[in-house]
């Protein structure tokens, strides 16, 4: 029997016990010791895991090492940094034959991972060239094909690796189990090809137990095909997808993955734990989850040893999809992008460039996964669905299928007595589709999704609050109508309402009683509602919203450079919050905290409109010069930026006529943006103001505004006001930013998306 | 007795003396019914109709014609197509606004939409379409709204050519009528595909330094009487409204533009002015900030209400704003009395890209909301064609000043650069 992960699990196999693993990785050495040493000790048969953070993930070694000597925690452990004999020590005298260690990771460009894995002794890792770059990288298929190519010739140098495949996966949940199937397969085969002789194959639970023993059995019969001579395995993972919120229906669903691959006949089962997904769950909550698993598997009669040679659906298709990428190429290596590019391999709401995109899934009325539109995948398309695929209601009801059915089984009294097991989700969100927009505004408000970005959003808003009162800022209640309000705000109109008789405007933002306010109080804020009905063009940037908030704020007698500090410290302050009282939320959002390590370091970067149009233009995007940068060239500039950066110096005629140009250079702004890397965008909009009456009325017909409409206001500054700075800063925006949510509306508990009609 | 007065316009003093301020304008009882302009004494044979478009013997542009064809070029090889102000037009010509009237707001305004979708050319919709006569999406207030104009537009424009403008003046700020039509679902399509343009009104042809007039009865004044000044000059209760010109410097038309450019990304900008003395600076303003198109509207150009006094005696005739602005920086459109082939053939000439049709077409679909306009145009393009092939040009972008002679000028080579500074053969 062969040594190793591989031979540890087939000797557990052989004797009837099914191998229960952890997802678990600390940055502290000691925790990450006694994790390992806790798991070691859990009443099972178990292995010990090494989950990376998730700079050591993309190869920002830099990054990690930066964080560790500043004692920010990583989500992970930091093998690299690290190196082989720190990793040797953690390890001491827990790791043996009878507790092998297995890496995990997710990397596209997993050289360096493995080369430091191995010096540490660790010849046990998973991944794969599909599964590990489609769902969370965007680099090129080609590219990664080639790293795990090589990484695969390294491992092969070992004489006992083993690699576990992480194509049973793909995006957690709503891809077809017979691409899982494929996928898995294709990916061991992969690795034999580099001569690998020890594998793994994943395959994710999905929606239906039924549907899931049949995808495993399928697994089973192709990988006996197709890998002999190799020692292989079936490893189940626990549901992957939106997870039960209730402790009685978390517990029931990894009962139930547990039975399934107990049932058919896999070795290996990795568990999620109640708080997973939320937070980095604890050492005792991974214990609990792998003593319930173990339990219910010892509980569950095997399969037999010989695979179900039932010809299911599953099976059909993916030994269709297995045949006819292999027909492509010599070796799997070369038909894998090959089958991309003609949609024989389509993973269904993959958003990778790479990926066709033209199959999609659903759930059939029998609660089974099945293909909704095939595309080019190599086989015929059942008797399809009626209608025309998904609608994003269904889609959205898809992926809380699984939460809804588990969270709505009756609580046995077997689970209540069990160890609680609290909410777990990792959420995929699907992409930026102009058809991907909000559900019913029952199924909004209680999705976990909305009640979780909500309290972070009360997290925000307690932040700022506390933070301007600190700073010596009133917070004055903002006015909702009035004779007019800001026109400086590109391409929306304003909305009006009847008063007496007289037609008024709802506020698209406070600037012009913020300036009022000065005469009353020097520092003061607004947590202002604001309408702007938003050209159709904008439903889909994802950052628009017709109804919005802004944290508005006014400094009399400030500069440009005080206002731009102070959101530059309130959004620092405004994250450290967060990130402390709403680490759960974001956890369960998927939302990883080491993101926001870049921005805690101050000052931002600043780069003036005309060295943003210069950055754009060599991006090949073309921007003009004299207006205003365009959103799809200022999401660009936010995905290549890896921390916050202002713009200043506008160009005259892009902003409202209360910015203040700058009389050493005419023609500019004393304003700026803030802008938030990972294609967030702008997320706060300030300026110095101008106050002089003359000036603002001139300003006012270059902005092709009627003096007459704002007498109010032009006799007040006739009067004068002081002179100030100020800002508004986004509060859907910057919500959005924390939980990393696809859209802007779905921080907002009633949102109205421009052109939609909504409640 | 009566008294006498020879040598002095007795019947138009006695008129003043009856009627008072009224009688600076036309007379009341044509108003909404009737378009006016210079009167004939002034406008007859003004200085583009008394030009005379003069064909050569030589012609090496049908050369040119003649080989691509392989055979003898005829007046039907004669290319109209062209690019206005952004968007494609299967003639050199467009709809001009109508304006704040009921005439132009009435079913003609529709019927005239519908024409010129069918024809291709782009089409304008007035200023105070909206703050007069509302914007409407639902069915039972169509007619003589934006929305049902810019509906029957597109009811027949095909699917490559024409467009839509709308236009603004400072007083429509109020209404916002660009941001209105720029975030309605229903001109999605039209922006999608480019053919939404919005035109920043400067000035109007027949009264250059007057903002828009209208006559209003008293309960409609009332209700715009805190946006417009209201003077009761008229013998009955009906009221003159008057919009300001608005006041521009050329910081001020710049930035105009700018704004524009920047709040509508998607659409054209088109600026529209006045025979004014700064008609060329202007138009070098406008084009330096970006606009698609300059319109200049001639003092022969039509309105729905206008002082006498300004439709026969103030502003640039268009022959001289063309020769003012003379080698256009951009697309440079013209209006002013537009109908027929001759005068748009030598505005062509002159360096439009295109010419407007305004009251032509109001008259031609009052004579049949069918198909008038429809009828004008293909007689106005068949003079186009005829007379282009005349002067040996299959396109009409290729006529020049060359083609041109003004009567009491010695001769051609002479006349050109009086007649057209900056364009010489060679440049144009």
């Amino acid at each position: 029997m062969t040594a190793g992960f591989g031979g540890f699990v087939a000797r557990a196999r052989a004797a009837g016990r099914l191998v229960v693993q952890p997802r678990m990785g600390f940055s502290d050495t000691a925790t990450m010791r006694a994790g390992l040493l806790a798991t070691k000790r859990v009443p099972a048969t178990t292995v010990g895991t090494l989950t990376l953070d998730s700079y050591t993930r993309v190869n920002d070694i830099a990054a990690a090492d930066h964080a560790l000597a500043e004692g920010i925690p990583l989500n992970g452990y930091p093998i690299v940094s690290y190196g082989p004999e720190r990793t040797a020590t953690v390890l001491d005298g827990i790791r043996d034959a009878g507790f092998p260690v297995q890496v995990r990771h997710g990397s596209a460009r997993p050289q360096d991972i493995v080369r430091a894995s191995l010096a540490a002794g660790l010849d046990a890792t998973e991944g794969g060239p599909v599964s590990y770059c489609l769902p969370y990288s965007r680099m090129p298929l080609t590219d990664a094909v080639r790293n795990w190519s090589h990484t695969a010739d390294i491992l092969a140098t070992a004489p006992n690796a083993h690699v576990e495949t992480f194509g049973g996966c793909m995006l957690g949940q709503l891809c077809p189990p017979s691409m899982l199937v494929a996928l898995s397969v294709l990916e061991g085969l992969f690795f034999v090809q580099h001569g690998l002789r020890s594998v793994s194959l994943s395959y994710a639970q999905q929606v239906d137990a039924e549907q899931d023993e049949e995808a495993v059995h399928a697994l089973r019969r192709l990988a006996a095909d197709l890998l002999p001579g190799v020692d292989w395995h079936v490893v189940v993972y626990t549901y992957m997808g939106l997870y039960p919120t209730t402790p009685h229906g978390a517990a029931a669903l990894l009962e139930s993955s547990a039975r399934l691959a107990v049932r058919s006949g896999a070795a290996r089962l990795i568990v999620k734990t109640a708080a997973e997904a939320r937070r980095i769950p604890t050492i005792a909550e991974n214990v609990d989850a792998l003593t319930l698993a173990a339990e219910v598997a010892a509980a569950t009669r095997w399969a037999d040893d010989e695979p179900d040679a039932a010809d299911t659906t599953v099976h059909t298709e993916a030994r269709a999809i297995v045949t006819a990428v292999l027909g492509l190429a010599h070796t799997v290596a070369e038909a894998l992008p090959a089958a991309f590019r003609l949609g024989y391999l389509d993973v269904p709401y993959c958003l990778h460039p790479d990926n066709a995109g033209r199959a999609t899934s659903e759930i059939d009325p029998t609660g089974r996964l099945r293909w909704a539109a095939t595309g080019s995948l190599p086989f015929r398309a059942r008797p399809a669905a009626a209608g025309r695929g998904p609608t994003s209601a269904g889609l959205l009801a898809a992926l809380s299928h699984t939460q809804r059915r588990f969270d709505g089984l009756p609580a046995t009294a077997g689970a209540a007595d069990r160890p609680v097991l609290g909410a777990q989700m990792t959420i995929t969100t699907p992409g930026p589709t102009s058809t991907y927009l909000p559900p019913s505004p029952p199924e909004h408000l209680a999705s976990p999704v909305t009640r979780a970005a909500l309290r972070v959003q009360q997290q925000v808003l307690t932040a700022a609050r506390s933070f301007l009162a600190g700073d010596g800022f009133i917070e004055l209640l903002p006015p909702v109508i009035g004779p007019v309000t800001d026109p400086g705000v590109r391409g929306s109109k304003q909305l009006d309402v009847d008063y007496y008789g007289h037609r008024y405007k709802l506020m698209t933002s406070g600037i012009l009683y913020k300036q009022a306010s000065l005469l009353a109080f020097d520092k003061l804020f607004f947590i202002a509602p604001n309408v702007r009905a938003e050209p159709v063009e904008t439903c889909n940037t994802r950052r628009h919203l017709a109804e919005f908030h802004q944290i508005d704020v006014e400094i009399s007698g400030g500069t440009r450079a005080d206002a731009r500090r102070l959101a530059e410290r309130l959004l620092v302050h405004v994250v450290r919050h967060v990130l402390r009282t709403a680490g759960d939320d974001l956890a369960a959002l998927g939302r990883d905290p080491v993101v926001f390590a870049e921005l805690l370091r101050e000052p931002f970067d600043v780069l003036t409109h005309a060295e943003a149009v210069a950055a754009l233009h060599d991006l090949q995007y073309p921007q003009s010069t004299d207006a205003e940068i365009e959103w799809e060239g200022e999401e660009l500039l936010s995905h290549k930026a890896r921390r916050p950066f202002f713009v200043t110096d506008y160009p005259k005629g892009s902003r409202g006529f209360y910015d203040r140009e700058n009389p050493e250079s005419p023609g500019t702004l004393r304003n700026f943006d803030l802008i938030v890397p990972g294609g967030y965008g702008e997320l706060v909009s300030g300026s110095e103001r101008e106050s002089d009456y003359a000036t603002i009325v001139t300003r006012m017909r270059e902005t092709g505004e009627n003096p007459a409409k704002y007498r109010w206001y032009l006799d007040m500054v006739r009067d004068g006001i002081p002179a100030s700075a100020g800002f508004g800063m986004g509060l859907e925006r910057l919500t959005r930013f924390l939980t990393g949510l696809d859209s802007v509306w779905q921080v907002n508990a009633y949102p109205k998306v421009p052109g939609l009609v909504a409640p | 007795m009566t008294v006498r007065a020879e040598g002095l316009p007795e019947a138009a003093i006695r008129d003043r003396a009856r009627s008072g301020a009224a009688a600076v304008f036309p007379a009341l009882a044509g108003y909404g019914e009737q378009v006016y302009g210079q009167s004939p004494g002034w406008s007859t044979a003004d200085e583009l109709d008394r030009t005379r478009l003069v064909p050569p013997v030589f012609v090496p542009r049908r050369l040119e014609k003649l080989i691509e064809l392989g055979r003898e070029p005829l007046y039907s090889d004669v290319d109209t197509r062209t690019s206005v102000g952004g968007f494609t037009a299967t003639l050199p010509l467009y709809l001009s606004a109508f304006g704040s009237t009921q005439l132009g707001s009435t079913g003609l305004g529709v019927a005239a939409a519908r024409q010129a979708g069918e024809l291709g050319i782009p089409m304008v919709i007035g200023e105070n379409v909206v703050p007069v006569n509302g914007y409407g999406r639902g069915a039972a207030d169509a007619g003589a709204m934006l929305m049902a104009r810019v509906r029957a537009y597109l009811e027949r424009v095909p699917d490559d050519v024409g467009g839509v403008v709308v236009q603004q003046s400072t007083e429509d700020a109020d209404a916002e009528v660009w941001n209105l039509v720029y975030s309605d679902p229903a001109v999605a399509p039209l922006l999608a595909e480019g053919r939404l343009a919005f035109e920043l009104k400067v000035g109007q042809g027949a009264k250059p330094g007057l903002g828009g007039m209208t006559v209003l009865g008293a309960q409609a004044a009332r209700r715009v009487g805190d946006q417009f000044a209201i003077d009761a000059i008229f013998a009955d209760d009906r009221v003159l409204r008057s919009s300001s010109p608005g006041t521009f410097t050329d910081e001020i038309l710049r930035q105009q533009i700018r704004l524009m450019r920047n709040n509508f990304p998607r659409a054209r900008v088109w600026v529209k002015l006045p025979g004014a003395r700064d008609v060329a600076a202007a138009a070098a303003v406008a084009w330096a900030a970006g606009a698609d198109a300059v319109t200049v509207d001639g003092a022969e150009g039509g309105s729905g209400w206008a002082p006498t006094a300004f439709l026969d005696t103030v502003g640039l005739p268009l022959a001289e704003c063309l020769r003012r602005i003379g080698s256009p920086g951009g697309c440079l459109l013209a209006s002013g009395r537009m109908w027929e082939g001759t005068r748009a053939v030598k505005c062509l000439a002159l360096g439009a890209r295109a010419v407007g049709l305004g009251r032509a077409a109001l008259v031609a679909v009052d004579e049949d909301p069918d198909h008038g306009l429809v009828r004008l145009v293909a007689a106005l393009a068949l003079e186009m064609r005829l007379l282009a092939s005349a002067l040996g040009k299959y396109t009409t972008g290729a006529l020049d000043a060359a083609d041109l002679w003004l009567p009491g000028t010695p001769a051609t080579a002479d006349v050109l650069p009086a007649l057209v500074p900056g364009t010489t053969p060679g440049n144009g």
